[in-house]
């Protein structure tokens, strides 16, 4: 363990002490806890903690941004399926033990790394709202038989499930697997009981075909048309000093 | 992972020869400016990030 690990806190509310809390249950939260943490070489055990019981974790100095990187894909909504799965097995353990938890920094009660609203769950779920929106990605399926088909869409490690009619998606379907598209409708969208937002479907109306070029290529001929527009040398200066007066920097 | 550009990055990714602005810890033009961009560039490309840039943001650039 290095000099500069940081301690991190489970702390479960409103349900169990240390002296109430069963060794079996404990190794359940503390099994499912290091998969949402990651970096399993690297996270300590440190003590069960009085109080409410607060389950503290020591992250080695080489693994703090990684795992704090993971913590916040998972606030997001973002992680990775086995820290998924992770994540929904304490809510559910939660649930049924009639406790809420949070994970956070030891000593820091205002900052929030992860929160399992656990019991409460039930009154935190709102919509379904429906909102327009963009998505990005590849169309890898388009097909059905009503007016209304499928269109998948990926995104990277994820996949969009949406809908369109069947003019867009005679459109899409010649660029199946090939081209980057950036589709415009209208999502359907509700927050769970665990705060996550998810989509439930979404319409498309119309896309774009997005340009495949490499970055540097782009850059550099966005740098062709701003090189005959030309700017003033010290134009960051004079914008900041527009935005915030003359002291601006 | 989806990364909004300021109009600081944003004109020096563009106008690669403007005055740097000052690092606000040390009040003097941030170091190597150009090589922070082009090693940012470097890393969106490698990690296939999407880079968003405010309307505001590009009028002004």
């Amino acid at each position: 363990m290095g000099e500069h690990h940081q301690v991190l806190e489970f702390v479960i509310q409103d349900s169990f002490t240390p002296a109430t809390l069963p060794m079996a249950r404990l190794a359940e939260y503390l099994g499912d806890l290091a998969t949402v943490l990651g970096e399993k070489e690297h996270v300590h055990f440190l003590e069960l903690r009085d109080g409410s019981t607060a389950v503290a974790h020591v992250v080695d100095h080489e693994a703090v941004t990684r795992v704090r990187e993971r913590l916040h894909a998972a606030r997001i909504g973002e992680a990775d399926s086995e820290a998924r799965n992770a994540h929904a097995r304490i809510q559910q353990r939660l649930y049924h033990d009639n406790a809420r938890a949070v994970l956070r920094v030891a000593g820091d009660e205002d900052e929030h790394l992860l929160s399992f609203p656990g019991a409460i769950r039930d009154s935190e779920q709102y919509g379904p709202f429906s909102e327009h929106g963009q998505l990005y990605g590849v169309p890898i399926s388009v097909g059905g038989k009503r007016q209304i088909v499928n269109v998948r869409l990926q995104d990277g490690d994820r996949i969009h499930n949406c809908e369109a009619d069947r003019d867009v998606a005679l459109r899409l379907a010649p660029l199946l697997f090939h081209h980057h598209l950036r589709v415009y409708g209208t999502g359907r969208y509700s927050r769970d009981s665990e705060g996550r937002w998810e989509m439930r479907s979404f319409r498309i109306s119309h896309f774009d075909e997005l340009d495949d070029r490499p970055l540097a290529e782009t850059v550099e001929r966005l740098r062709a048309v701003t090189r005959r527009v030309g700017l003033d040398q010290d134009v960051i200066m004079k914008l900041a000093s527009f935005r915030h007066g003359a002291s601006g920097t | 992972m989806v990364v909004a550009f300021d109009n600081s990055v944003l004109c020096l990714l563009l106008h690669p020869g403007v005055d740097v602005p000052n690092d606000p810890a040390t009040g003097n033009p941030v170091s190597r400016a150009q090589d922070r961009i082009a090693y940012l560039v470097e890393q969106l490309r490698e990690s296939r990030s999407r880079i968003l840039i405010p309307t505001p943001v590009l009028a002004e650039s």
